[in-house]
């Protein structure tokens, strides 16, 4: 099988970010196996939503540097990261309000094609992402209408959107009911199987990052502080006190 | 959009070749008063390709109206010094380019800036050029320059075909960019201009691209107008104007192909006969009719009517 296939997808390398006085990103490493589903998880203000922007070319770290398949990211801006083939989801979900939910999709669709492809294959396709978004019914509705849980799903599709390589979820089940965090699981594992696609997923929802994810990788105060499956991550003694605090007594 | 898109366009150019017909058997001073009217249509539409679309609020835009109008008389009394002169076309359309270049000079540092930030500084380049021509010599400083016999003589009907004809160049620009990546790419950009860049949008790029075009067609449009009045001046770049054509796409729907015609009729229109009936009053009267208009038709006229049509599954553009 093809996803045999273990280089590497995305290295993140010694990267420090400040802002101010405050190092939101503390010499983070990561690196993201082609195929995998990486799991980022970490208290408020532990720099996951920071990391992803730092990938996404949105800041620049004052060290280290960004690879995404070998090449240098580091200081493209976000639409030629973009057009590399990284696509991401807002945490605070973000549609173009005044657009129709196609248009909201078709704007990633024709924008991922250097070249500007034929707008009637791109549209093609965009509505093949709506039927396995789930969003079909909604095509022509604008995108202001939708309800918390459509307009999640209408940020993956607008990422999908991008032909992307390498996925960025954040938050995507936040606020969701158990049922929808349910749906929202299966079409994760869904995407993966059509796509093939490598992901990083940030998710305090822990019965779905513990499902989903291959490796996790925990993040406290701008440090990596524990990396593993998720069982051991479960297990692991720091990472129970960044997120409960000491016990008594130790 | 799926709709009637086709039809919003041949809707606009058809009401182009009505006035058209009927600016031409009209006696002059209609014709003039049609002249006026597609000018600010002109004018509104240049406007609605830029910050209809991007959401950039641009108040300086009049300036390039106004470069347009000195690009016009500045070549003429050169060339005319050098014993030449020019057909009137290539005037105008030397008008269009100089705006345009102007714009994309101008654009690399100010559309760094966003929001307000953006507005103030459209603002300050308006005044600073003004300011600029009024002090300086060889501009003709607050006289203006005159054009009279330096460029082919002066006649109304066809000055108003050519205007006529910038006027049907720019309804079809904007039906284009509506239909193709530059329209998404603005219109993601107006919405969220962040997202839009991760979506893969050049937002950068983008948005002088349509500072731009937008320059070049009140470029064109201050062409024409100095050869009709054989003259330009500083008055030209009141910041007045720049509000008329944003009263004009606000009340036509902003961001849309047909707004910026319905919005420079009525304005026009319901201006000129509220001028005449409270000379005194008529800024106020208007001033507030405005504001009503922006807190219920946000969307302006063709926002209203697609509320209506959307239930026929039909939408205007």
């Amino acid at each position: 099988m093809s996803r045999m296939n273990r280089e590497s997808m995305l290295v993140v390398d010694n990267v420090t970010k400040r802002f101010g006085g405050l190092r939101a990103l503390n010499k983070v490493n990561v690196e993201v196996k082609r195929g995998e589903i990486l799991g980022l998880i970490g208290p408020n203000g532990s720099g996951k939503t920071t990391l992803f922007n730092v990938i996404m070319g949105f800041y620049h770290p004052e060290e280290g540097r960004v690879l995404l398949q070998g090449e240098d990211i580091t200081d493209l801006k976000p639409h030629q990261i973009a057009r590399r083939g990284v696509g991401r989801t807002f945490q605070i979900v973000r549609p173009f309000g005044d657009m129709t939910v196609l248009e909201n999709i078709l704007v990633s669709g024709l924008f991922s094609v250097p070249r500007g492809g034929e707008h009637r294959k791109i549209e093609d396709r965009c509505h093949e992402i709506l039927k396995i978004t789930n969003l079909t019914e909604r095509i022509n509705d604008p995108a202001d209408e939708l309800s918390i849980a459509e307009k999640r799903r209408l940020e993956i599709a607008r990422a999908l959107a991008l032909d992307p390589q390498l996925l960025l979820l954040d938050e995507t089940m936040a606020g969701l009911t158990h049922a929808e965090v349910d749906q929202a699981l299966q079409m994760i594992s869904g995407i993966r199987k059509e796509f093939g696609l490598t992901m990083i997923v940030v998710e305090h929802v822990m019965r779905a990052i513990m499902s989903i994810s291959d490796r996790i990788v925990v993040l406290s105060e701008g440090r990596k502080i524990a990396e593993g499956t998720p069982k051991e991550v479960s297990e692991n003694e720091q990472v129970l006190t960044a997120y409960l605090g000491h016990r008594k007594g130790s | 959009m799926r709709g009637i898109g086709f039809n919003s366009l041949t809707m606009s150019l058809g009401f182009l070749i009505l006035i058209g017909i009927y600016g031409m058997v009209a006696d002059t001073a209609t014709t003039s008063y049609l002249h006026a009217m597609v000018e600010l249509m002109i004018l509104a539409y240049s406007l609605n390709l830029f910050t209809g679309l991007s959401g950039y609020a641009n108040f300086g835009h009049v300036v390039f109206y106004g470069l347009g109008a000195y690009t016009v008389s500045v070549s003429a009394v050169g060339l005319s010094s050098m014993g030449m002169s020019l057909p009137t076309p290539v005037y105008v359309l030397g008008a269009g380019v100089f705006a345009a270049i102007f714009a994309l000079v101008i654009g690399f540092p100010i559309l760094r800036l966003r929001g307000d930030y953006f507005a103030i500084a459209t603002l300050g380049i308006n005044e600073a050029v003004r300011v600029t021509i009024c002090n300086t010599k060889e501009l003709g400083e607050g006289r203006g320059i005159y054009i009279l016999g330096l460029v082919p003589s002066y006649d109304i009907k066809m000055l108003y075909i050519q205007l006529l004809l910038v006027a049907f160049a720019v309804v079809v620009t904007t039906h284009i960019v509506l239909k193709t990546k530059l329209g998404y790419g603005l219109r993601a950009i107006r919405a969220d201009e962040d997202v839009a860049e991760i979506m893969g949008v050049n937002t950068s790029k983008y948005k002088i691209m349509a500072y731009a075009l937008g320059a070049f067609f009140a470029g064109l449009a201050g062409g024409v107008v100095t050869l009709q009045f054989a003259c330009s001046f500083p008055e030209y770049l009141f910041i007045g104007r720049s509000v008329d054509m944003f009263s004009a796409i606000i009340i036509g729907g902003i961001g849309t192909l047909l707004g910026p015609l319905i919005g420079s009729v009525i304005f026009w229109i319901v201006k000129d006969a509220l001028l005449i009936q409270f000379p005194y009053f008529h800024l106020i009267i208007f001033g507030v009719a405005l504001i009503v208009l922006i807190l219920f038709f946000p969307r302006g006229i063709v926002g209203l009517a697609n509320r209506v049509l959307a239930k026929r599954g039909k939408v205007l553009e």
